[in-house]
């Protein structure tokens, strides 16, 4: 599915020159869940960052199939992107001003599809977490793991390959910690890989393999007895 | 603690730049063209407030009401009048004075000039206060022979302002005393704008050019209106129950037959001294719609500024809520953090006021001169403009820190820790923003419209040939009417000279000379009709290019042709006298087609028959703001002042050194005044170019800061919505996209303010076209222009914004979460 080889991330600012990874090599294949480890500031959110392209690599190479897109400019990234990737961030990220359906529906507005079948799939993508009765409230009108519903029901509308959740637990307490977690491991079961980054030693212990980083290095990878 | 509010909002203030250098550019131009706009209406509606005397001095205004029709007043009174008033109102009147301007001619540096004296009642500065350097006001016009200068004249024909007891000679050999020397007049008087005065001398003062005897008579004839009267009343008189009294001593005085018209009712009117600038009577001064057009502008501008000013610190506002939050929890009070707003907002607004102030200072020598206005310095010192600007700058301050003061220091703390959003602010900001472009698009569409009718009213059928024509003036003098004849064939036979006409008057030289006229068999009881008469000489027409409809014009061959004033008075027996009519006086007499009109009988004011040879093209004497009027034209000796030069094809400058030549060599004494008819004529419509050029720029203006408002507010939202973008384009936007959607909430304020415009600029301009009898139609096309203009310079100053937040890699919009 993806590979990253001797992928490096070098952030400058004026004065100081900060190395997030350092020379990673990375495969994973299709359909894993994998977990993503280490203490704050090790680069996983930069890695992050990179496997969704938002951010392009410095140097290195980051094939995705079987195109290296380490180079590619904003737009085909997005292109590739929007066809591929689905996002669940801590923060939820969700729009304040759109409702529970709108925010939803945002993720297929930008995907050419009817309007009749895009309401179909959002009722769908509703249903699947649990949230259609709120479809028309506001995102503040929700309590947090219910908000995280909506961002994962909004991810995985537009039945992306690969689900990318940068510490999807992080703002919840544990019993909504656990919903999402079984939410993800259906999504996987049903074919979606799903690279997560997370503090959570137990959440993590829900993925397949377990990637540990420190100062932008890949230190030690463990894989879990399925 | 105030220190600390300074110092905080200062660093604030300078940490957001954009915005407090948009929020302080843009209410500095608003301020600035309200101060300008502010300072001239000012000085326009306080003119001759100043005198001492003031609130007991009127002028006369003769009026005529006709049931049915509109009234016709005029500032012009016959010279027994003022006496008259003094003879039979001693209870009320106090003293009168007349004014009256004359040309006289005097040597400066050899060559003859022209200048403008004033001929007035000893009392004249007592009733009007205008500073004498030298000489005693009370006494100065007393004699006749006296003259009193400004002190630039005396300067100028003596080089000294010390001149008290010289004499002024002028080239009929007159001398006159200098008894007085006053302080040049200040801007805001009559005397200074519309009656430009320079030169006084006694009402009895002779002159020796041939007006004298002229004038001298007038003192009895009150059917001639050419002077200015003024009282003084006594004080305590009211002078609002003189006027009933009136009608009767005009009818006890007055000569001739009342009635005119049935129902007519002819009467005086008192004008206070300080409405005579202000009221449009006679076309001078300033009218009242125009000044209220300035205040209009000059509020709608500011108005825009104020908004914008408004807009952008709420939007700033709402950005610190979290700064709010922490001040609350820390133990601010609500009203220390609506203070901090305030002070804030008070600073800005202080720093535009003061920016607006040194705009205003740097522009306004230029506006004036633009309006051609000559302003006091005094007007133009810094105290007054300042104090003018200063109350409300402050009041806009307060009111751009008031909203975001009192909402954001409302919500609990933890409502604003949480990042609730004070709503609401988004949805105003969007009303406003429309009112500024509503007013934006109405004054881009009053631009195109009065362009458009001001192009179509001067290129508009005159009824004569404007171009290649030169005009002599200055022939009314005993030299100027002997020479006249001589000049006139010594003119005709200069190479490049086509033909030379004389006349009264030119087209747009306000001629006034009107007569009754009627057809012989009209049965008794029928109303004359008022025509405008205009004496000419047998080759005036031609030479003017009016083309005739039917019959001829007058003929050099047939001397039977030229009549004079002495003629007329005397009637004719057995003969009658020709004359031409215009169409429409032809068309208003009943005589149907012109073909029809020629050798029918018109009768002039009481009996005289007069013979219609010829029908000519109505002529437009005015602006296409007056209807055309019926004119006959009568071929006289007498009257004749203005020479018309129709220049041939070939003619180049050294056509116009031989006019000029010929008029040295044959009047020495007289001095030259010759201008091109064309210009002459383009002069009627100076003001509405004027207005034009003065809506063009204030409607730039209005655009210029509604879009700094626009360019500010995109910002901010951009700002704004920096982690909704990024979420949008995780999700899969494209730039495009994103620009697509900024532009388009931008674009909604602009359109509905286009509906809101299109109405209120059709009312309004057809409002203002109603004032044209000649005009344009409303073309849906100039709004739509001016509609697809604003959105083009909305889309325009948005779109940049847009596409810098837009192209950001998206994770630099989320890292900020």
């Amino acid at each position: 599915m993806l590979k990253l080889v001797d992928l490096t991330k070098v952030y400058r600012t004026e004065e100081v020159e900060t190395t997030a990874l350092n020379q990673v090599n990375i495969h994973i294949k299709q359909g894993e869940f994998v977990a993503i480890m280490g203490p704050s500031g090790c680069g996983k959110s930069s890695l992050l960052n990179i496997v969704g392209m938002l951010d392009n690599p410095s140097s290195g190479q980051y094939w995705f199939g079987d195109e290296d897109v380490a180079g590619y400019g904003e737009r085909k990234l997005a292109d590739i992107r929007k066809k591929n990737i689905g996002f669940i961030f801590q923060s939820f990220n969700l729009i304040d001003e759109l409702t529970v359906f709108e925010n939803v529906e945002l993720a297929l507005l930008y995907h050419d599809i009817p309007a009749r079948e895009r309401k179909e799939r959002v009722k769908e993508a509703l249903a699947k977490v649990n949230i259609a009765h709120r479809e028309s409230h506001l995102p503040q009108q929700l309590s947090g793991g219910q908000q995280q519903r909506v961002a994962i029901a909004r991810a995985v509308v537009s039945r992306p390959r690969m689900l990318l959740a940068d510490e999807p637990t992080g703002n919840l307490d544990s019993a909504n910690g656990e919903e999402v977690m079984n939410m993800l491991t259906e999504l996987n079961g049903e074919g979606t890989t799903i690279v997560m980054v997370t503090h959570s030693m137990p959440h993590a212990q829900y993925a397949r393999r377990i990637i540990n980083l420190f100062d932008g290095q890949v230190v030690a990878e463990n894989l879990r007895a399925a | 603690m105030l220190l600390n509010y300074v110092r905080v909002a200062c660093r604030v203030l300078l940490r957001q730049r954009l915005y407090t250098a948009l929020n302080v550019m843009g209410l500095a131009l608003g301020i600035a063209t309200a101060a300008m706009m502010g300072l001239y209406v000012w000085h326009e509606t306080h003119f001759d407030g100043f005198h001492s005397q003031g609130g007991r001095i009127f002028r006369i205004v003769q009026a005529q009401y006709v049931p049915a029709q509109a009234p016709i007043r005029r500032i012009e009174t016959p010279k027994p009048l003022g006496p008259a008033l003094a003879q039979d109102l001693p209870a009320e009147v106090e003293t009168m004075v007349r004014v009256v301007r004359h040309a006289i001619v005097l040597r400066d540096g050899g060559t003859p000039v022209e200048d403008t004296i004033y001929l007035a009642d000893a009392p004249f500065f007592r009733l009007f206060d205008f500073p004498f350097l030298a000489g005693d006001p009370a006494t100065a016009l007393a004699q006749p022979g006296t003259i009193v200068l400004t002190e630039s004249r005396a300067r100028r024909y003596f080089g000294s302002s010390d001149v008290l007891g010289r004499t002024l000679e002028l080239t009929s050999g007159v001398r006159l005393v200098v008894t007085g020397v006053v302080r040049d007049l200040p801007s805001n008087t009559i005397f200074s704008r519309e009656f430009p005065a320079t030169l006084w001398t006694n009402v009895a003062t002779r002159f020796q050019d041939g007006w004298d005897a002229e004038f001298a008579a007038k003192d009895t004839l009150w059917r001639d209106e050419f002077l200015q009267t003024f009282v003084m009343l006594k004080p305590g008189v009211d002078g609002g129950a003189l006027p009933a009294r009136f009608p009767a001593l005009l009818l006890a005085h007055r000569e001739g037959r009342q009635d005119i018209a049935p129902g007519l009712v002819e009467t005086l009117e008192l004008q206070p001294l300080t409405a005579m600038h202000t009221d449009p009577m006679a076309g001078l001064g300033i009218a009242p719609g125009a000044l209220a057009a300035f205040i209009g502008i000059a509020c709608l501008v500011l108005g825009i500024a104020v908004v914008n000013f408004v807009n952008l610190s709420t939007a700033r506002a709402s950005l610190r809520a979290r700064e709010v939050a922490i001040r609350k929890t820390l133990g601010g009070r609500r009203g220390q953090l609506v203070a901090q707003f305030l002070l804030e907002s008070v600073l800005l607004a202080l720093a535009a006021g003061l920016l607006g102030l040194v705009l205003a200072e740097l522009v306004m020598p230029r506006f004036l001169a633009l309006l051609a206005v000559r302003l006091d310095a005094r007007f133009l010192g810094g105290t007054s403009l300042a104090a003018a600007v200063l109350l409300p700058t402050l009041l806009v301050g307060l009111l751009g820190g008031l909203y975001p003061a009192v909402v954001l220091s409302r919500p609990r703390p933890t409502d604003l820790l949480r990042g609730a959003q004070a709503a609401g602010g988004g949805r105003l900001r969007a009303a406003l923003v429309m009112l500024q472009f509503t007013a934006a698009i109405v004054l881009v569409i009053a631009t195109i419209v009065m362009g458009q009718q001001t192009r179509y009213a001067s290129t508009q059928q005159l009824g004569f040939r404007a171009e290649g024509a030169v005009v002599l003036r200055g022939l009314a003098r005993p030299a100027g009417r002997a020479g006249l004849a001589s000049l006139h064939d010594a003119l005709a036979r200069i190479p490049g000279v086509a033909a030379v006409g004389a006349a009264a008057n030119v087209p747009n030289d306000r001629s006034e000379w009107t007569n009754n006229y009627r057809l012989p068999e009209a049965p008794d009881g029928t109303r004359d009709l008022l025509f405008r008469t205009e004496p000419v000489d047998v080759d005036y027409l031609q030479a003017l290019g009016v083309p005739v409809l039917a019959g001829r014009v007058f003929d050099p061959a047939r001397p039977g042709d030229v009549t004079s004033h002495a003629a007329i008075r005397a009637g004719t027996a057995g003969t009658t006298i020709p004359v031409v009519l215009s169409v429409t006086a032809a068309a208003r007499l009943g005589l149907g087609a012109p073909d029809r009109a020629v050798g029918r009988t018109v009768v002039y004011g009481d009996s005289l028959p007069l013979t219609v040879v010829g029908v000519v093209a109505d002529v437009q004497f005015g602006t296409a703001r007056q209807a055309l009027e019926g004119t006959v034209y009568l071929a006289m000796r007498d009257e004749l002042s203005v020479l018309l030069v129709r220049l041939a094809p070939t003619a180049d400058a050294a056509t116009l050194a031989a006019i000029d030549d010929t008029w040295r060599r044959l009047f020495p004494d007289l001095p030259l005044k010759r201008e091109f008819l064309d210009e002459h004529v383009r002069q009627v419509y100076a003001d509405e170019a004027l207005q034009g050029q003065l809506l063009a720029l204030f409607s730039g203006l209005a655009i210029l800061i509604a879009c700094l408002g626009l360019f500010g507010l995109a910002a901010f939202t951009a700002e704004r919505r920096t982690k909704e973008i990024g979420i949008r384009k995780v999700l899969g936007a494209t730039v495009a996209d994103i620009v697509q959607l900024l532009v388009w909430q931008f674009s909604k304020p602009v359109l509905v303010a286009n509906l809101i415009a299109w109405p209120l600029a059709w009312m309004l301009m057809g409002w203002w076209l109603g004032g044209y009898v000649y005009r344009i139609n409303l073309n849906p096309l100039v709004f739509a222009l001016a509609s697809l203009a604003a959105l083009l310079v909305a889309w325009v100053t948005v779109a940049g914004h847009a596409a810098r937040v837009a192209s950001a890699k998206p994770v630099t919009a989320l890292r900020y979460e």
